[in-house]
């Protein structure tokens, strides 16, 4: 019962962080242009042959391709983590060690 | 080593092993991007349930000195917090897989994708600190594992840790 209220209360406060973010995100794309909001394309809105993709169209569904996104973030998180360990040991501001909060 | 401890350190690894593999749309496809996604918020669920009671303890001690050393770190945390419900949402209304299997049409705007990309990138950066933050940590659960003959004398510093942190 307690974990249900818990996963409850993350789940409430995810639904107002995300209803935040909807509201900024469709106020400001509706204050510029009205136009902007469109329905869903659907299949067949667009030709397919090859001759023409839109840009929110890009397929994934290619086959398996080099997954360079993934190496691209493992970088990003290395170099900061990097960087971030190196700062703190520079200013000698040791970070102890925090299991309950990972 | 704490039953407890390995249960984190075995979701800590493989969320992040999945948020790694989700940052590669191109690379699973976009129908497993998408599911694989959502799997990874019932993880992180799981992840702040595990670890309710530093939530708890740093929530009440926020505004106090005690706190201090802790401070950055619940910011960071409520950050990451923040930029993956954008991601989720953002990924949610340009959603080609998932949206349509619960038979729902959203409006579409072309600023989400915009946004799912910007918070994923921010993710990142938010990710590598909060990995940071705990590095100790993981090295200290990593070198139990892989040593389990370290006696119980230099494997309680950690424990004690755990505990301090918590009141800290």
């Amino acid at each position: 019962m307690k974990t249900i209220l818990k996963i409850l209360l993350i789940l409430v406060v995810a639904v107002m962080i995300g209803g935040t973010f909807y509201g900024a995100v469709t106020a400001s794309s509706s204050g510029t242009d009205g136009t902007i909001l469109q329905e869903r394309p659907q299949p067949g809105d667009f030709p397919l042959d090859g001759e023409f993709t839109p840009p929110d169209r890009e397929d994934f569904d290619d086959g398996v391709q080099f997954p360079a996104e993934m190496i691209k973030s493992l970088v990003i998180m290395t170099v900061v983590a990097t960087v971030y360990l190196n700062i703190t040991k520079y200013f000698g501001r040791k970070k102890p060690a925090m299991p309950t909060s990972l | 080593m704490s039953k407890q401890n390995i249960n984190k350190l075995l979701l800590d690894l493989g969320t992040f092993i999945t948020l790694l593999v989700v940052s590669a749309p191109r690379f699973t496809g976009e129908t497993i991007h998408e599911w694989l996604s959502l799997a990874l918020g019932g993880a992180i669920v799981v992840h702040l349930l595990l670890n309710w009671n530093w939530i708890v303890e740093v929530t009440a001690r926020l505004f106090t000195k005690s706190a201090k050393n802790s401070r950055l770190n619940y910011v960071l945390n409520w950050a990451l917090f923040a930029s993956g419900i954008m991601i989720m949402l953002s990924g949610l209304m340009i959603s080609k897989s998932v949206v349509p299997f619960f038979g729902l049409t959203l409006p579409q705007n072309m600023s989400w994708k915009e946004l799912h990309e910007v918070s994923t990138n921010i993710t990142m950066i938010l990710m590598g600190l909060h990995v940071a933050q705990h590095w100790n940590w993981i090295v200290s659960m990593f070198k139990r594992i892989f040593t389990p003959s370290i006696p119980a004398q230099t494997a309680s510093p950690v424990l004690s840790i755990q505990r301090k942190d918590a009141r800290t």
